[in-house]
């Protein structure tokens, strides 16, 4: 057997290994910045001015107001009935045994590795198919599939964190069901319906793929104007809001992390 | 005690969710059922001729190059997600720890729009990496990075990579410690500690990660 290098080397080696592999990880979201604080209008690397234009320009761009608008009515409506509908079966998932529950179970995870490129189609040949117009309701829809694995997940961990001799002594000290329910269960199981209700927040308002299939001039969400976008201008006004869009996701997963223990949720922490 | 309050109105949104997405991929095979009527927006009758139409040999190619890519994926994801996923769940500074998770996780919640153009940033033929290294004189002309097996395999490592890293990290996290302490005081040395335990609890996670990003994959490799 060869001889191993000292512990202190390999935990230098251990560093420097994660630390380049952090710096893949950030590369574009850096590069991306420096485009955008870029004076000109093509991409050079260095810049040799810096300018906030490209974030005027694209802040005050009608596409793009218009898209933040559908996307936070997407976002909303989907989120909150993805965290109603995937709690409620978080629930009845934990707690009981019914028919069908493993088919169900299976069916509402499969959006995960069923591509979103074919949830998108099927929602709109469905929607064609049901003479529906191409409003939110599809769009709604269809996100509240794609996004119910995630609320799903992180409600069900949460649950099963949970004491369950809590709701007994409450049922045993005379409540009922619903009081149980509303008094113990649903207050302690709040950091995991608020960081599912997150995830189900930023992944509808990021969704692309299927959103383009179901959304129209009139309802397209942030990402398709986006897309529409780059495809025909290529200045760096896309490279500002791509900032501003990580900004903001990073910020909002540094907060899940603070308040809700993303490593709980996420189930990557040593049980303890 | 078999009582089960509420299970009804537990279970009955998510089946209606279920039913509808049921419904949205029969639609799919349904429509893949019907003949295309040139000239039409509306199918005909019923036929496999769209099937057979997938065999082709230009659609062969391309499966057996998708084949491949998620192959390359899954292998470089594997190979730098795990010394990530290792970092993450034995850190001992909490803010490091959290660093890390945030840092991993978050490219699986940017969008694909986002996240390919940025890379197109990075490795487009003006981009970064290219008009760095003319800077640093190590190359003479751009080189070509975009629309190539190397820029799509690595803009798609960036995206499974999350998912590699928590399905790693939440399989390393319930390795018992102990089990890493027995090793060590048996006499393994730091390396061998690392892989005896946890290699049986990581056979099962390997071939998750490439199934995320089509279309990244189709953006960034589409000429």
């Amino acid at each position: 057997m060869p001889r191993l290098p000292s512990q202190p080397l390999l935990r230098l080696l251990g560093g420097i290994t994660v630390s380049a592999i952090l710096g893949f990880l950030l590369l574009p979201a850096l590069v991306v910045t420096l485009a955008a604080f870029n004076n000109r209008a093509i991409l050079s690397f260095p810049p040799e001015a810096w300018s906030w234009r490209w974030f005027a320009k694209a802040l005050a761009y009608d596409d793009f107001q218009a898209g933040f608008r559908n996307g936070l009515i997407v976002t909303g409506w989907a989120s909150s009935i993805a965290l109603v509908v995937g709690a409620a079966f978080a629930l009845a998932l934990e707690r009981y045994e019914f028919r069908f529950k493993r088919a169900l179970e299976t069916v509402l995870l499969s959006p995960l590795v069923v591509p979103h490129f074919t949830v998108g189609l099927g929602f709109l040949i469905l929607a064609a198919q049901l003479g529906m117009a191409r409003g939110y309701a599809v769009i709604v829809a269809c996100h509240v599939v794609l996004v119910l694995p995630f609320v799903l997940r992180s409600v069900y961990i949460s649950l099963r964190n949970l004491d369950p001799r809590l709701e007994l002594a409450a049922a045993s000290l005379g409540a009922p069901p619903h009081r149980v329910l509303t008094t113990v269960t649903l207050p302690l199981l709040v950091p995991g319906l608020v960081s599912g209700w997150l995830f189900a927040a930023i992944l509808s308002f990021n969704e692309f793929t299927a959103s383009l299939f179901v959304t129209v001039q009139r309802t397209q969400t942030l990402p398709v104007a986006l897309y529409n976008y780059v495809r025909e201008y290529a200045d760096p006004s896309m490279a500002a809001i791509s900032v501003m869009y990580i900004v903001v996701t990073a910020t909002l997963l540094t907060l899940a992390n603070v308040f809700f223990g993303l490593a709980k949720v996420l189930n990557v922490e040593h049980p303890r | 005690m078999t009582s089960r309050p509420f299970l009804r109105a537990f279970v009955a949104p998510a089946t209606l969710c279920a039913l509808a997405f049921v419904a949205a991929l029969a639609a799919v095979m349904q429509y893949s059922l019907r003949a295309y009527v040139p000239g039409s927006l509306e199918p005909g009758g019923f036929t496999l001729a769209n099937f057979a139409a997938l065999l082709k040999p230009l659609y062969a190619r391309v499966f057996l190059d998708t084949v491949w890519i998620c192959f390359l994926t899954a292998l470089f994801t594997l190979i730098i997600g795990y010394p990530l996923a290792y970092a993450l769940v034995h850190a001992r500074n909490v803010a490091l720890k959290s660093v890390i998770l945030v840092i991993a996780v978050t490219p699986l919640f940017l969008g694909e729009v986002v996240r390919t153009y940025s890379w197109i940033v990075v490795l487009g033929n003006n981009g970064f990496l290219n008009s760095m290294l003319l800077k640093a004189g190590l190359i003479g002309a751009p080189v070509q990075f975009m629309f190539t097996e190397f820029g799509v395999v690595t803009a798609l490592v960036h995206v499974t990579l999350p998912v590699m890293v928590i399905m790693l990290a939440a399989a390393l996290s319930h390795i018992d410690r102990d089990y890493e302490r027995g090793a060590h005081i048996r006499g393994a040395g730091a390396d061998a500690r690392r892989r005896r335990p946890t290699r049986k609890n990581r056979t099962a996670l390997r071939c998750r990660a490439c199934r995320r990003s089509r279309s990244c994959a189709c953006w960034v490799g589409s000429p």
